[in-house]
């Protein structure tokens, strides 16, 4: 039987993509069939929910009772995504570990797997040291979000590599740029990706969006998704009951 | 069964190999007896497309995001107006990158757009390189080798441009005299005009330029004719077998 899955995505620092990371997770899910749901941590008010609202309830994570919510219902049968609020990474991995949750992965009785959104700055970096005791014992992935500044990540590669070897089977994902006036357009029609691509409004209706921005969304979301085909996504949601073994990358 | 739209992407990476006579030439071929057609000069420098057919052409720009929206955006719009776009060797690779990522080939196919590159070939190495790449990169678009005799001289370039496509078969253009040659390209000049009224000049030189026309137009007839003829083979069941647009098609 297949085990629950939980796909964490987070960062400690607000503005470095995590919400955009959430929604390619959940149109690649969606293009797989796998099914989704998703916990949007910004409470009250969730940009994940204005883009999926099927399939993501609001929640505040630092409540016990929305903690419940989450982590007494997982199920095997659909993949449960959180998008955790800037600067709760940490504290929200303090208390899984608190609430048994991370043994339970650790054990391969769940599979949880997290997806830490870097920033460009060195504070991104100590980050990772800070969640590094966690990470050990999880899936861990570094993602290196460059889709709002090509600049991104001029640090000293030296350096960088000194902090991501902390995580033991740490895997990187890199993902791309995307045009400006296309991320903006898809921002403005506030509906998924796959659902701009196929030039249609939330309802359902024909829209009319530009050609050339939706061929650059569908051009960059390619690029994404070969990126969690990389490492093998489906597979790792849909791990049957055995002792866990870490993703290679 | 409604008519495609015929999108011709006149491109060389080369300067001065007779490409935008060419893109004038067929603007002019679609637009005589009250017809239409749509150009796009992509000549950012000169604009010489727009300058003799301001009525027709429209200025466009590959650098921004905004001015490949007002491009591609119109470029794709199933209304069977033939549309001819000018890509200027300044602008050849952007504008190449841009249409693959974009994916315009994948979605002309789903709007009825047949599009088609009409490739101005020269015996240079580097159009020679680029048209074996183009042909890689856009193997669904059929790309058709253009000798102007003016440019190749003499030179049988077949082996380098080869034609693979039934549908777009090399175009020859005939070599213009100088005396011509600066006629045609001397502003207001049209060949829409001179067809429906010749202009006052030596016999010679009109007789020239009019077998000049003839020779040119009855090649863009044929060529528009194969793509005609391909696209109802194609919707009739009965596709060519070496026609890249029957390659992408799903069967009927």
């Amino acid at each position: 039987m297949a085990k629950p899955a939980v796909i964490i995505v987070g960062a400690d620092k607000g503005g470095v993509g995590k919400t955009t990371v959430m929604r390619t997770l959940l149109d690649y899910f969606l293009a797989r069939k796998v099914p989704t749901r998703a916990f949007d941590t910004e409470s009250p008010k969730g940009t994940l929910k204005r883009f999926h609202p099927d399939v993501t309830d609001i929640v505040d994570v630092t409540q016990i009772p929305d903690q419940m919510q989450i982590f007494d219902t997982l199920s095997e049968n659909a993949v449960t995504l959180i998008d955790v609020r800037a600067g709760l990474l940490s504290p929200t991995l303090t208390s899984l570990r608190n609430i048994g949750f991370i043994d339970a992965a650790k054990k391969g009785q769940i599979t949880l797997s997290i997806f830490h959104v870097l920033g460009p700055s060195i504070a991104s970096l100590d980050e990772i040291v800070e969640t590094a005791e966690v990470a050990n014992d999880v899936r861990y992935f570094l993602v290196k979000n460059f889709i709002n500044n090509t600049h991104f990540f001029e640090w000293d590669q030296a350096t960088y590599n000194s902090y991501f070897k902390r995580i033991k089977d740490a895997v990187e994902i890199t993902i791309p740029k995307l045009n400006e006036m296309a991320c903006e357009q898809v921002e403005l029609a506030s509906v998924p990706f796959l659902t701009f691509i196929a030039n249609k409004k939330a309802t359902g209706e024909a829209a009319a969006y530009s050609f050339v921005l939706r061929g650059y969304v569908r051009h960059w979301l390619g690029n994404v998704w070969a990126e969690y085909d990389r490492i093998k996504l489906v597979d790792i949601v849909s791990t049957r009951d055995q002792p866990q073994v870490k993703a290679t990358g | 069964m409604s008519r495609p739209t015929h999108v011709y992407i006149v491109a060389s990476p080369r300067p001065r190999t007779g490409r935008t006579t060419l893109a004038r030439a067929l603007t002019e071929f679609y637009r005589l007896d009250g017809g239409q057609a749509t150009a796009f000069d992509l000549d950012a420098m000169e604009a010489t497309l727009e300058q003799f057919l301001p009525e027709c052409t429209v200025r466009a720009d590959i650098g921004e995001t905004q001015s490949q929206v007002a491009l591609f955006d119109q470029l794709i719009v199933a209304d069977a107006t033939p549309k001819v776009v000018d890509v200027s060797a300044h602008a050849f690779e952007a504008f190449f990158n841009v249409m693959a990522e974009i994916d315009f080939a994948g979605e002309a196919r789903r709007q009825a757009i047949e599009p088609v590159i009409l490739f101005a070939a020269s015996s240079d190495p580097l159009s020679i390189r680029t048209y074996t790449r183009l042909r890689a990169r856009f193997w669904s678009i059929p790309i058709a080798p253009v000798y102007n005799e003016g440019i190749v001289r003499g030179h049988t370039l077949r082996d380098q441009f080869p034609a693979l496509s039934s549908v777009a078969l090399p175009l020859h253009i005939p070599a213009l005299s100088p005396a011509l040659r600066t006629i045609v390209d001397t502003k207001p000049f049209s060949f829409a005009n001179f067809r429906r009224r010749p202009r006052r000049m030596p016999e010679l030189l009109e007789a020239e330029l009019s077998s000049w026309l003839k020779r040119v137009n009855l090649q863009f007839r044929e060529l528009g004719l194969r793509m005609l003829l391909a696209n109802l083979r194609g919707s009739l069941g009965a596709p060519l077998p070496d026609h890249p647009f029957d390659r992408i098609r799903p069967p009927a």
